[in-house]
């Protein structure tokens, strides 16, 4: 076969497959690709979604940035890192290593009930939370009866307690996440290598560093970037729960971009904002990929 | 083959990039503003307009209301259907602005008086100018016209509570407090007539173990209308109302309300609120107060039928305590406007429409769905509670005391005043910090304003 027939048949190899994933290639551009460039393009503007836009070329991002709010609301951010991805993961690992040693009657009845969480609307689930945490709600009820009165409090109305208090309803959704999938992981785990190990005399911690963790490293790097996405952008568990309140104490980015975006109507000052935590994003899950790609190697 | 696949990436993006127009050039296109109302419109002007339908945009608190008037409106006018779209109050405002800039846009809609909705619709050219039909239907002997300056404006939208009216609404809601009357009865303490004998009285539940004020503000803007009323203690109505519309030289850093702020933080510091009120939501707070619990609730009328339903015979209602001045003032408006496209093809439909959900002739239908017609008629009312209410409004009416909502003066301002009330309720910040912090936001918006 000649090199030039080589090619030619190469080529239309090529065409060929770009033609099956057209359809796909299609509705992606449309639907994420397009709106992408979009968003960066109305950041450039000031636009009332009324009047004919303003080019004010980086005005917004100027903007954005001199508002002293939204780094408290990108603080907010990352204290959510630590409830809704760090905390769930390790609770993840906990309820894992606790089923790989303990065999229990119904685990896949219980394993169901702990996924739950993750399958409810995330509306019903703050507004449910926002009872349990009232004055008068089960928390405080419980806490009056061990005779701790004087702790009780509105736990999302209070300054100091709100952030923790919504963090936390992060961490009851996210954990079942993590759970089912380094369950699924550990299921690779062989039962001799398990056995050979306890024959050996390894305890619980030994087992969890030994042969847990490095079985389901890939499991616990993609809860990671989902959880932390989810943590970066949420938005429905803050604004059902807190509306960003009491004060601005529970305010994050994403609740700014709604506000500016479709109450303000600062179209340029939102979109400019949805970029930055765009940016943001993606270079924590950039760099945790890459982490990622370094421990494999 | 990189050169080339990054020469087709450049090109995608450029393609992305141009195919992106400037934003907000094909809007605002179409306005249809040349006929003018003079007579009241008959119903062979209707019908001239052939089978048509009229699209009407309302929040979904008018359902009951339109399910009486649509049918009515259509056997009126028998070549019109009405198409009527009932959305959220919150979706309602997030969306009825690029609704109306957009095409085809709805013919009737409400907005929302001050300058976030109204204002923009305005500015932008959006609804079309009410004077004529008012003084065609003439409005002014039904309504009173000081009450118009909430729906008027300057041309451009810059100037606010003057000019032409450009929505009107048939109804009036406001702040008052709502009272158990058995509880006041069971605690010997009399209804009170004047803000310092509502304070006695707050004093008087509380040392008898009673939650005083049921108060629910995890929505942010409950808080913003109980200071509305002690506000409208101290504060001169009139001034509150000169911020609100942008008059040049208004001030919210006061010493009266200075007074009003302290007050409400003694009565926090007291316990005279539900506590944990930053935890509880408006409605969870209605509920409880329905159910029972408490003495009073400063809320709005719109909570009659609630509170009425929960507390039966029980439930009472009085304006606003006035302070020193003897004059009734407190958070509270006209309802939302009824405005006209000023794209709409069916002009005369739509003035019909508005004209007749505002014709005093209507006021009973409304009056019997618990809702306070603002047209200056005596109207029978259905329940004691509901004859509070009207009560109520003719003394708020007469003092010229509705003193709107501090969030219409910006379009910010809805943000910085529940932030900053709920950190001064908190304690976090003094009075000073949230009157400068509100006072800031208000220069910052008239002065973009004014170019």
């Amino acid at each position: 076969m000649s090199l030039k027939k080589l090619m030619w048949r190469f080529r239309y190899a090529e065409w060929s497959s770009l033609l099956f994933i057209a359809p796909a290639i299609s509705l992606f551009s449309i639907f994420v690709v397009y709106p992408i460039f979009q968003t960066i393009w109305l950041s450039f503007w000031k636009w009332d979604r009324i009047s004919p836009g303003v080019w004010v070329g980086l005005d917004n991002y100027k903007k954005v940035l001199s508002n002293p709010e939204i780094y408290s609301a990108f603080s907010h951010s990352l204290v959510f890192v630590l409830f809704y991805s760090l905390i769930p993961i390790a609770v993840g690992l906990l309820i894992t290593l606790l089923l790989l040693r303990v065999k229990i009657r119904g685990e896949s009845f219980f394993r169901a009930i702990l996924f739950l969480p993750q399958i409810i609307s995330t509306v019903v689930v703050a507004i449910s939370w926002r009872w349990i945490y009232a004055a008068d709600g089960p928390i405080n009820a419980l806490l009056a009866k061990f005779g701790a009165e004087k702790i009780t409090t509105a736990w999302l109305g209070n300054f100091d307690t709100s952030l923790i208090a919504v963090g936390i309803i992060g961490t009851w959704i996210n954990y079942g996440l993590a759970m089912i999938l380094f369950l699924s992981g550990a299921q690779r785990i062989s039962q001799d290598l398990l056995d050979a190990d306890r024959i050996d005399g390894a305890n619980m911690r030994q087992e969890f560093r030994y042969i847990l963790i490095p079985s389901i490293k890939g499991e616990i790097s993609i809860v990671l970037i989902i959880t932390l996405t989810f943590a970066l952008r949420n938005f429905d568990i803050v604004w059902n729960a807190t509306q960003g309140g009491p004060g601005n104490s529970t305010n994050v980015p994403s609740l700014f971009i709604y506000k500016s975006a479709f109450v303000n109507r600062y179209v340029g000052e939102a979109a400019a904002t949805s970029f930055l935590l765009a940016i943001v994003i993606l270079t924590v899950t950039g760099l945790l990929l890459l982490a990622r790609r370094e421990s494999h190697d | 083959m990189f050169k080339k696949r990054l020469g087709i990436l450049f090109a995608i993006v450029t393609l992305m990039i141009t195919g992106c127009s400037s934003p907000g050039s094909d809007t605002g296109s179409k306005a249809n503003t040349a006929d003018v109302i003079s007579q009241p419109v008959t119903v062979e002007e209707v019908a001239a307009l052939g089978d048509i339908t009229l699209d009407v945009w309302a929040d979904a608190g008018e359902e009951k209301t339109m399910k009486i008037l649509v049918p009515k409106y259509e056997a009126m006018y028998p070549n019109v259907k009405v198409n009527l779209t009932l959305k959220g109050f919150d979706d309602l405002m997030k969306t009825v602005v690029p609704a109306l800039a957009g095409d085809p846009a709805p013919d009737v809609v409400q907005g929302n008086q001050g300058y976030g909705v109204d204002g923009a619709l305005v500015k932008g050219g959006l609804i079309r100018k009410l004077t004529d039909v008012s003084t065609a239907y003439n409005w002014g002997s039904a309504y009173n016209p000081d009450d118009f300056g909430q729906f008027s404006w300057s041309e451009d939208g810059s100037q606010y509570g003057t000019g032409e009216l450009y929505g009107m609404s048939p109804v009036g809601e406001f702040v008052g407090v709502f009272y158990n009357k058995k509880k006041l009865a069971n605690l010997g303490i009399a209804l009170p007539n004047t803000f310092d004998e509502f304070a006695a009285a707050l004093e008087k539940a509380k040392k008898a173990g009673e939650t005083p004020i049921i108060l629910g503000n995890s929505d942010k803007w409950p808080a913003t209308h109980v200071f509305g009323l002690i506000q409208g203690a101290f504060t001169p109505a009139s001034e509150t109302k000169d911020l609100i519309t942008g008059k040049a030289g208004s001030s919210f850093i006061s010493s009266t309300n200075e007074t009003a702020l302290n007050t409400m933080r003694d009565w926090i510091t007291k316990g005279y609120f539900t506590k944990g009120f930053d935890g509880v939501s408006a409605d969870d707070a209605t509920a409880k107060f329905a159910a029972g619990n408490g003495l009073f609730y400063m809320g709005g009328t719109w909570f009659g039928g609630t509170i009425g339903e929960g507390l039966g015979e029980d439930a009472g209602f009085i304006a606003n305590p006035p302070g020193a001045s003897g004059k009734h003032a407190g958070t509270g408006s006209y309802g939302l406007g009824w405005h006209i496209s000023s794209k709409t093809d069916a002009l005369a439909a739509s003035v019909a429409f508005v004209a007749m959900i505002m014709d005093p002739a209507f006021a009973p239908s409304l009056a019997s769905l618990d809702r306070i017609p603002s047209a200056t008629a005596t109207l029978e009312a259905s329940s004691a509670l509901l004859k509070d209410m009207q009560d109520a409004g003719k003394k708020m009416f007469q003092d010229a005391g509705l003193t709107f909502y501090l969030d219409w003066s910006t379009d910010t301002m809805y943000d910085v005043y529940t932030a900053k009330l709920q950190e001064f309720m908190a304690g976090k910040i003094k009075a000073a910090e949230i009157m400068q912090a509100i006072q800031d936001n208000w220069d910052t918006f008239q002065k973009s304003r004014n170019g």
